[in-house]
């Protein structure tokens, strides 16, 4: 099997690493923030450390002081960005005593975890966006570091939300979609996943424990067959595990 | 003439759609600006703001329209981005701007994307309307690569930059991009700037660029920092500023 080298240097920070919140007032996103620990990177003390925001065209970054005192410099106002609901962070540690900064160490594609005191998205790996799209149901968009977003068209919020067969129809597709394309076209390095790639590769360990080996197309002995397989087994898995769902869409089916 | 600007429904896109189906098929028509200024087709945009049908000199010149129009009510950026109602309907009153006819009638019709705008992505950065306010909103004078063009053009600086968000939200490395590939004599950008034959041509810094994203902080380096670690293959636009 291939090595892979990471010619950068650069550390992943991982989720033990940090956690963003976001606060709400009323129904709108308002700020962030961010509890950051870095102690155990083995970075230098005075390295910066930078909070970014990002979704769509809308970018800003925000000073998070060193890693020794990682501590918010600047306001984490996110209200002057055009679409907060959806953002995406990202966390990166840098040099700055060269000439130019050197990122040291960073973590990408993060989701927020919680909006004011309630659970936000409480652990989800594919977050959920409701739009106009047209006459479709759903469709995925892929962030810019590759995570999954499943979109669901606006007008079918409160079906989504409670009607048990849109989970039975979408889900397995969205979830086998999400799957092929982090593999076949984002690409992973399992032995140092970004933040949403690990998140993903411990769902599919819940549901069937070995990873297909090499699981990078680009590595000698990837087998493209057995990829295909592991992500059948995986979906049918997650079926069988939403029981709840599947008696109502059988009670439903068997009503009609 | 100046109009009382509105948020087209999802009918009044519909309709606005089937208008382009029609001329698609060959039909001549006028766009139904008129047809479709009131429920349920469109509702009026708050604040109350007026448009002009102007006859704009570039996308430029539309996009620095715009910011100034919401700057100056001082409308927040989250009513703009993703109101695709907005945009969709800015594209049907300046549709002639941006699709004009020619000595028949008869109009070169693009793709939807380039007048009904779409919340994703992969679509909204061809909106001729929302991707002119866009673009000039957060790149200013620095906007011309992408926008110093008529306004029915979506030229291929926007296809090859504008549909990478991460390039086309840093702002030194647009700043970059201005200063090899703009020639200030001509007013126009360098020949052969967008030609993949050529050495460093703007592909190829878009796709360096990623290279360096790994090592750098690029977000945060000055201009002539990014110039300085661009490879050989980009000495003649170096050299040409």
């Amino acid at each position: 099997m291939k090595r892979t080298i990471n010619y950068t240097g650069r550390k992943r920070i991982t989720g033990k690493h940090f956690s963003i919140d976001l606060n709400r007032d009323k129904d709108s996103v308002k700020s962030f923030m961010a509890n950051i620990d870095l102690s155990d990177l083995n970075l230098p003390a005075e390295s910066a450390v930078y909070v970014e925001a990002y979704h769509l065209s809308d970018y800003q970054r925000y000073r998070f002081g060193t890693v020794s005192n990682p501590t918010a410099l600047d306001e984490t106002d996110l209200s002057q960005l055009g679409y907060p609901e959806n953002l995406s962070f990202r966390i990166i540690v840098v040099d700055e005593t060269g000439i130019r900064g050197r990122i040291l160490a960073h973590a990408t594609g993060i989701s927020p975890s919680k909006i004011g005191d309630k659970l936000y998205r409480k652990e989800s790996i594919l977050p959920v966006d409701f739009r106009d799209i047209g006459h479709q149901s759903w469709a995925m968009r892929y962030e810019s570091s590759g995570e999954p977003v499943l979109v669901i068209n606006e007008n079918l919020r409160n079906t989504a939300k409670s009607d048990s067969r849109f989970f039975v129809y979408v889900y397995p597709a969205a979830l086998r979609e999400a799957l092929i394309h982090m593999v076949f076209v984002t690409k992973i390095d399992v032995s140092e996943p970004e933040e949403w790639q690990g998140n993903w590769l411990a769902f599919a360990k819940q549901h069937v424990a070995e990873l297909p080996e090499p699981l990078n197309p680009e590595d000698e002995g990837f087998d493209d067959t057995e990829v295909l397989e592991w992500v059948d087994r995986v979906v049918e898995s997650f079926c069988n595990f939403r029981n709840r769902e599947w008696n109502k869409f059988i009670d439903i089916e068997e009503a009609a | 003439m100046s109009t009382t600007l509105r948020v087209l429904t999802r009918e009044g896109m519909n309709k606005f759609a089937d208008y382009i189906g029609a001329l698609r098929q060959g039909a001549i028509e006028s766009p139904p600006i008129d047809q479709l200024q009131h429920g349920p087709w469109s509702i009026e945009f708050i604040p109350v703001l007026k448009v002009e049908n102007n006859d704009f000199s570039s996308r430029q010149a539309l996009g620095k329209c715009l910011v100034e129009l919401f700057e100056g009510a001082h409308v927040d950026r989250n009513k703009l981005v993703l109101n695709i109602g907005l945009w969709s309907w800015l594209a049907l009153f300046w549709f002639d701007r941006i699709c004009p006819p020619d000595s028949e009638g008869i109009r070169k019709i693009r793709e939807n994307a380039r007048y009904i705008c779409s919340s994703d992505w992969r679509d909204y950065y061809r909106h001729i309307i929302a991707s002119s306010w866009m673009i000039y909103d957060m790149h200013r004078e620095n906007s011309r690569l992408f926008l110093e063009c008529p306004t029915y053009i979506h030229n291929d600086f926007i296809e090859q930059v504008a549909s990478n968000q991460d390039v086309i939200t840093n702002k030194p490395l647009i700043g970059v991009m201005d200063d090899l590939y703009w020639d200030g004599s001509s007013c126009r950008p360098k020949k052969n700037a967008t030609n993949r034959n050529v050495p460093g041509n703007i592909r190829r810094l878009v796709s360096a660029t990623h290279q360096f994203d790994l090592t750098y902080d690029i977000r945060q380096m000055s201009q002539q920092e990014i110039v300085d670690i661009l490879g050989s293959e980009f000495a003649i636009w170096k050299s040409a500023r």
